[in-house]
């Protein structure tokens, strides 16, 4: 008995020990389907793919309901169309900005510092500041400072407290006037080049993209008095100016690389239509961008294009703003000049060529020269050249331009910020800004 | 390496063994009629090895000269034990064992135990009750049969998934269902889902009904099963048997005269129908605002005329064969328009086929099975297909004395072709349900249109269907132009070696091995709607679980009353899976699904892989036969775990005790047999693969809309941080529980009553706890949380009538409370599955598995609900919607009961099983939706009134407004409960009452027998489900959406459940 049991024991030990490498072996947990660590150069093309998708995809869509771009017409686009828009809508497009896109641009920073590498650094803070202030304008007060902390390893946070909205605006601007410092930076130890899906490296564009916001937040602030006029005229005179400039991001033809819109359209077809109010302003101008914008009562190619990009600011945006900004300082011709430049370079965007978009200008409701210009067709012009852009659902709250009329079924007026996620109502209670109601306005409204 | 191991030990065993003298006995075995008993088992007592008696009842056995005494065994007859003293020649007298107090069960590791000695419940489940239900799934073949079981079938189409669990759930995010173990190595049984895997989990919601596992099993090749229900039962097992134990034992050969070859031969039919479809209006068209809209606009709602009001034109149409629709006044209208029943040409009767014959025999020296099945099925939905071919081998050799080989493997080929369903827009459910009775989705071909392309498909390729192409596909497309293909290839098996190293002393050395590849096609043809531009996925899974068992028995008498029984063993268990996914999208030429046709190639891979080793030992100690004690403790190592922290401990202890044979006086002319037990157990668990870092994962972007788009992204390589937190400081699960219960009977056995309480806790629960995603992350693995059960499980039986007639009652009832005590500081209540605004949660405080969605706002004081008095409201007068969701009661049932009566007489058997769950709960989204679409009955309703029950918002006062039910309410209102409108209305009631079996069997009598050249043959007429009651205003409530996984209660254009009449022949030559 007594050997048995030194013969058994003698074995089990064999099991553990006489192996070259023992059966429990810690390498068998080392996961071999993802990275242990990952460079910048494959995180910069996933933050700008995820911003890019939830910028067509539910913010883009969302939006386009609320200004009436377009029209929910059945399942569950027809409720959040008539106001229904509940906690759980905005529970994908809040992760995807805060654990996706807005984390990884985070590690960027966080890595160009550590690598002396001020250009990817400036245009991960751009594309911080451009989703921050997207979501910013959608929410109010927002988790900013506190934000991003899951995995510090100092201060680390699971449930991030809040920051005013205005100190929001004032920290991004601090951080976009930095990012064009690194932008321009004359070193860097490595510099995005064809991993940059937006500009392939092109950093005199990432500076006009980052003046290009500054601009729009500034026009944001005007009403705060956090920012003047001029401030909105000098960041656009610096901003994009041409189509090629426009800050976005082209998908691809493979249907894995496609279009948000496109695939909204392709997968979900029925449940959102080209708007009728929108339809109509387009067609009481005879607007040659019709074709581009809509396909019947589909989405059309402009927006739903299978490669077509997903723009963040373009070049018409920066004239509008600097046509609103010379109209509001009674500059009328000023204002007028930059009102045309910004339905060409949208017409431009749409494929309407020259001829065509001359012929359109020429109409009186169109362009009535200069001194006839009011605040009503610069913003009209605006809201139809940002078809698909989350930007006209604050133009609408700012100016109230175009007047819409709330969609009739739903008895309740048109929501001024979105609902705050369910996620942060459960998993972040002691911090969330609870009792907002739909119509509060913003800070800055 | 440890194979070298193994080899080592034996030797030093073999060198420890002592050289012992050998003698012969022989004899005879015989019942209490004095017929010869065959097949009987004979050992040496306290010896692994031992023969059969052969059918003549003769015996001759080997045993060393310290064996003391020879145990008889048989199923049906008490176990016997005659002292050898010196004698060489023993006869024996097997007694009839009706309701059997020395009952022997397979325990955990294969370990036989009578009954009586055991601190814990279990129970039995003959395989012959197995196979006369005749079901594919042997684990749907469980419903009602055991308690503290609960099965849950996913849908009635071929090859589907049942899920199972016993005595609750006690993990949160973790598997909640036993181990299968076949022949004392597990296997596997989970579910593993198609599609991008970068959509996760909600893959589950759409897609096809898949399998579980274990449907790989015949049931024909099992002799019986059992269920062993909490930690103390399964503590040899560890941690992978924290939610319960199947033990399997499959059939084996057994000595025969001459070496007879024993042959059975069973062939099954069994014909299919659907059991339960939700009810639709018949009275209004496709349209809206009470207008007719024609398919080309492509409304998609039935709120249109009424249907008795329109025409056809007669001149057919792309899209109707009847012609465009037109008014009564239109003066092209021609034909008065019928309503059309969609549903009635659609399904059909399936028919399942299942031969299997078997043979075995053998003698002293050695014995052998081997076995084929084949079972088809031809399902209820057009096109759906399955088919499993199994071909089993076992045998098993005395090589000498001393030593035992024996061997089991089994090769199966499973699979067939799945129909899309769910949350689809290929699904078959919902483009069928959603279909208005103004459409006839067959364009004229009625039953025929699933073989009729043109009754789908116009010349160009594109969709006839309600919608003129846009929506949904048309049932009758999808069956034909969107097939999932499944085919498994597996191997399992056995290898065991039994050796009598000196007497009281066994050495067992068993290893084993569960592989399988599982290579799943999907197709979607160009102009399907879930992809426009077609698309085929491979997904090729592999998986091979190895086992290896090392166990030492020590058997001591220590004296006259008291005996001793020691047992020391190691198990090894390693796991490794691999996933290749490959999906090609926008197809070239039409109607050919190669990858190569794909112009975008999305690639994944995924390799997932576990190793546990454990040390454990078990100690038992029994005092006359009567009174049992067993201690057992467990080690276990797993590379899960951080490496500091991989080891962990837990301890068993039962005890058992037959008070009717330790106290003799008890037993008198009523009470029989008395048994009171009592164990306490814990058990740990590890934690999921890959969770103790936060690693960078391929990137891409979806949002439950869309596809998504994924990396490499035009050529370029993308990753981005993972969206959970991993944790290096894990620790082991722990799982702790008590049991009490008895065994009583009465007048002879005649009357049996098991009663068992038990109760648990599971704590420190590894799971991904939400956190919120402005940290940067979803979630973070850590541990918290806890779970407990607690419930009573009664097992009666009855034997009322013996003699010409017997008549049996068995009956099982389960009644379990489950409470998700805490879950993480700051987290009271995280996602399981489903839809947003219809999900199931694990919410603290509550019942596992609360569905959570959007009710009525209540006033605060009376809980009524709040009715908006706001004249100018486009509302008024209806209940208002809370904008935050809550929880609302879970799919746990209050109790389940399974009652069997069997009648039988001469050869004829007659049994019912009848089945009932009470309470729990299922959020019926099918019925949602279909008031939001206008095609469920209640619409019909549509433009009565109604005076909500509730309390004016603004006072508080009794409702009295009359709400006009139109389509504002029942569309754009809150009428329906389509996604982020109300819930609570749709959470119902799950409870039912069914007719789960009904046998009605004829042997051949003996007379018949012996005139054929036959030994024997058996009919048999199964139906299954043919009775169901229930409340449940749907398909049947015992189906599943997201099949054999944790978020149960979720019913979504889920496939229907079917009733079944199989008759089935069995003959013994």
């Amino acid at each position: 008995m007594k050997r048995l049991l030194i013969g058994f024991s003698t074995a089990a030990m064999l099991f553990t020990t006489a192996c070259d490498t023992p059966f429990i072996d810690p390498a068998i947990n080392i996961d071999p389907n993802s990275l242990a660590e990952a460079s910048s150069t494959v995180i910069l093309p996933v933050s700008q793919a995820s911003l890019a998708y939830v910028m067509g995809g539910d913010i883009g869509r969302y939006s386009s309901l609320l200004t009436q771009h377009n029209e929910g017409v059945d399942r569950q686009h027809l409720g959040i169309y008539n106001y229904t828009f509940t906690e759980s809508d905005v529970d994908n497009s809040w992760s995807t900005m805060y654990s996706g896109t807005m984390k990884d641009l985070n590690i960027l920073m966080d890595k160009a510092d550590a690598s002396n590498s001020p250009h990817y650094k400036g245009v991960a803070q751009v594309l911080f500041a451009y989703t921050m202030c997207t979501v910013t304008d959608l929410y109010g007060h927002v988790p900013y400072s506190q934000a991003f902390k899951g995995d510090a390893a100092e201060g680390r946070s699971t449930a991030p407290g809040y920051d005013k909205q205005a100190d929001i605006y004032a920290s991004l601007m601090t951080m976009l006037n930095d990012a064009i410092g690194n932008l321009n930076s004359a070193t860097s130890a490595t510099s995005p080049r064809t991993d940059d899906l937006v500009y392939g490296g092109n950093r005199a564009n990432w500076v006009k993209a980052a003046k290009s916001l500054m601009a729009r937040m500034s026009m944001h602030m005007v009403k705060s008095g956090k920012a003047t006029l001029d401030d909105v005229i000098t960041h656009a005179s610096a901003g994009i100016a041409a189509n090629a400039e426009n800050f976005g991001f082209k998908f691809g033809t493979a249907q894995n690389n496609a279009n948000p819109w496109y695939q909204f359209t392709t997968q979900r077809d029925g449940d959102l239509a080209f708007n009728g109010f929108f339809a109509k302003l387009l067609a009481d101008r005879n607007d040659p961008r019709a074709a581009a914008y809509a396909d019947s009562i589909r989405v059309g190619s402009y927006l739903a294009g299978i490669d077509a990009p997903v723009t963040f600011i373009t070049a018409a945006e920066v004239n509008f703003l600097k046509a609103e900004a010379e109209f509001a300082k009674g500059n009328k011709n000023g204002a007028h000049a930059a009102y045309l430049e910004g339905i060409k370079a949208s017409c431009g965007a749409a494929g309407v060529d020259a001829a065509a978009t001359d012929t359109y200008v020429k109409q009186a409701s169109v362009d009535p020269g200069a001194d006839a210009i009011t605040l009503e067709l610069i913003m009209t012009q605006k809201y139809i050249a940002m078809y698909g852009n989350v930007e006209s659902y604050s133009d609408w709250r700012r100016t109230g331009l175009p007047a819409l009329t709330p969609a009739p079924a739903s008895g309740k007026s048109i929501p001024r910020r979105w609902p705050y996620p369910q996620d942060e109502r459960v998993y972040n209670t002691d911090n969330y800004e609870a009792g907002s109601a739909f119509t509060d306005p913003l800070w800055w409204d | 390496m440890l194979r070298i191991g193994y080899v080592i030990v034996i030797a030093l065993l073999a060198i420890a063994q002592s050289a012992a003298q050998d003698r012969t006995i022989t004899g005879k075995v015989s019942d209490q009629d004095g017929k010869p008993v065959g097949g009987a088992v004979v050992q040496g007592k306290a010896s692994t090895v031992g023969t059969f008696t052969k059918p003549n009842g003769t015996y001759s056995i080997k045993v060393r000269n310290t064996v003391k005494a020879l145990v008889f065994k048989l199923v049906g007859k008490k176990t016997t034990e005659v002292e050898i003293g010196d004698k060489t020649e023993i006869d024996v007298v097997l007694k009839d064992d009706a309701v059997s107090a020395d009952e022997v069960v397979v325990t955990a590791i294969g370990l036989e135990r009578s009954k009586k000695s055991l601190g814990y419940a279990t129970q039995a489940v003959d395989g012959k009750a197995l196979v006369q239900s005749r079901e594919t799934n042997v684990v749907s073949a469980l419903s009602g049969k055991v308690a503290g079981v609960q099965v849950i079938n996913s849908t009635g189409v071929p090859g589907a998934s049942a899920f199972i669990r016993i005595r609750g759930n006690n993990s949160i995010t973790g598997n909640n269902q036993p181990l299968f173990v076949v022949d004392g190595i597990p296997i596997d049984n989970s579910q593993s889902f198609s599609g991008n895997p970068d959509n996760g989990s909600n893959n589950l919601l759409d897609g096809v009904a898949y399998s579980n596992r274990a449907i790989d099993l015949n049931p024909n090749d099992i002799e019986d099963m059992t269920v062993l229900k909490g930690p103390a039962a399964t503590a040899l097992y560890g941690i992978r048997a924290a939610g319960g134990a199947i033990i399997i034992t499959t059939k084996k050969g057994r000595p025969q005269a001459d070496g007879k070859l024993n042959v059975n031969f069973n062939s099954t039919m069994s014909i299919d129908q659907v059991n339960r479809l939700p009810e639709l209006q018949n009275k209004y068209s496709q349209g809206s605002g009470g207008a007719f809209l024609n398919p080309a606009p492509g409304a998609s709602r039935s709120w249109g005329a009424a249907i008795d009001t329109l025409f056809f034109d007669d001149v057919p149409t792309a899209f109707d064969s009847r012609g465009s629709i037109v008014g009564a006044s239109d003066p092209r209208a021609k034909t008065k328009m019928a309503p059309h029943d969609n549903l009635a040409d659609f399904f059909r009767t399936g028919y399942t086929y299942d031969n299997s014959v078997n043979m075995s025999g053998g003698n002293e020296n050695g014995t052998f099975y081997v076995s084929f099945g084949n079972l088809t099925s031809n399902g209820i939905v057009p096109n759906s297909t399955w088919e499993r071919n199994t071909v089993k081998a076992s045998g098993a050799a005395q090589i000498s004395t001393d030593l035992r080989a024996s061997a089991n493997m089994t090769y199966v080929n499973s699979g067939g072709q799945r129909i899309q369903q769910g949350s689809n827009v290929s699904g078959v459910m919902l483009g069928l349900l959603r279909t208005p009775p103004s459409y006839d989705n067959s364009y004229g071909f009625g039953a025929d249109a699933a073989n009729t392309p043109n009754a789908y498909s116009t010349a160009a390729g594109t969709q006839r269907t309600y919608r003129a192409g846009v929506g949904y596909d048309n049932p009758f497309w999808t069956v034909n132009k969107n097939p999932f293909t499944d085919d498994v290839n597996r191997l399992y098996g056995n290898v065991q070696l039994d050796w009598g190293l000196m007497t009281g002393v066994d050495l067992m050395y068993r290893i084993g091995a569960d592989v399988y590849s599982d290579r799943r096609k999907q197709i979607f043809a160009i102009n399907s709607r879930s992809a426009p531009t077609g698309r085929v996925f491979e997904d090729q899974q592999f998986n091979r679980d190895i086992t290896s068992d090392l166990i030492l028995t020590i058997t001591q008498e220590l004296d006259e009353d008291w005996d001793l029984q020691v047992l020391l063993g190691n198990n090894l268990f390693s796991t490794y899976g691999q996933q290749v996914f490959v999906q090609g999208d926008g197809l070239g030429a039409q109607g050919f699904f190669n990858l190569s046709n794909a112009s975008s190639v999305l690639a994944r891979e995924s390799i997932g892989q576990k190793r546990t080793m454990a040390m454990y030992g078990d100690v038992r100690l029994s005092y006359m036969d009567a009174l049992f004690i067993n201690v057992t403790a467990r080690n276990e190592w797993s590379t899960s775990l951080p490496e500091n922290n991989n080891s962990f401990f837990y301890p068993a202890v039962s005890v058992s005790a037959v008070l009717t044979d330790l106290i003799p006086e008890l037993k008198n002319d009523i009470l029989s047999y008395m048994q009171v037990r009592s164990n306490f157990a814990m058990v740990g668990k590890d934690a999921p693969i890959y969770a103790t870092v936060t690693t960078y994962g391929q990137g891409g972007a979806a949002d439950g809309w869309t596809d998504g788009v994924s990396f490499p992204f035009n050529g370029v390589i993308g990753y981005s941080k993972g969206n959970t937190l991993g944790a290096a400081d894990l620790r082991p699960e722990m799982t702790t529980s008590w049991e009490v219960g008895f065994d009583v009977r009465f007048l002879d056995n005649m009357f049996g009553l098991d009663f068992t309480y038990y109760n648990s806790l599971s704590e420190d629960q590894i799971f991904s706890v939400p956190i919120a995603a402005s940290s940067g992350f979803g979630a973070e693995v850590r541990n918290a949380g806890s779970i407990s059960n607690n419930g009573f499980e009664v097992v009666f039986n009855a034997s009322p009538l013996r003699g010409d007639i017997n008549w049996d009652i068995n009956l099982n009832f389960t009644q379990n409370v489950n409470k998700v005590e805490s879950l993480a500081p700051g987290v009271d209540q995280i996602f399981l599955g489903g839809f947003l605004g219809a999900s199931v949660r694990a919410v603290a405080g509550k019942a596992y598995g609360s569905i959570y969605g959007f009710g009525w706002a209540r006033d605060s004081a009376s809980n009524k609900i709040l009715i908006d008095d706001d004249p100018n409201s486009p509302s008024y007068g209806q209940p208002i919607l809370d904008p935050e969701e809550r929880a609302f009661g879970s799919a746990n049932p209050d109790w389940l009961m399974g009652v069997r009566n069997s009648f039988s007489w001469n050869g004829l058997t007659l049994s019912f099983l009848f089945d009932i769950r009470q309470g729990g709960y299922i959020w019926n989204g099918t019925r949602s939706a279909l008031i939001f679409f206008g095609t469920a009955k209640e619409t019909e309703a549509r433009g009565t009134t109604k005076v909500f029950d509730g309390v004016k918002a603004s006072t508080g006062q009794p409702n009295d407004i009359v709400a006009t039910l139109d389509e504002n309410w029942f569309v754009f209102g809150n009428g329906n409960g389509f996604f982020g409108s109300n819930s609570e209305d749709f959470i119902e009631d799950a409870s039912f009452v069914r007719l789960r079996e009904l046998t009605l069997s004829y042997a051949l009598p003996t007379d018949i027998v012996n005139m054929l050249p036959i030994a024997g043959a058996t009919l048999t007429f199964t139906g299954r489900n043919l009775w169901l009651s229930t409340e449940f205003q749907g398909i049947d409530p015992e189906t599943s959406l997201t099949g054999a996984s944790n978020a149960q209660g979720i019913e979504y254009f889920n496939m229907p459940n079917t009733k079944s009449y199989v008759f089935s022949l069995s003959l013994n030559f």
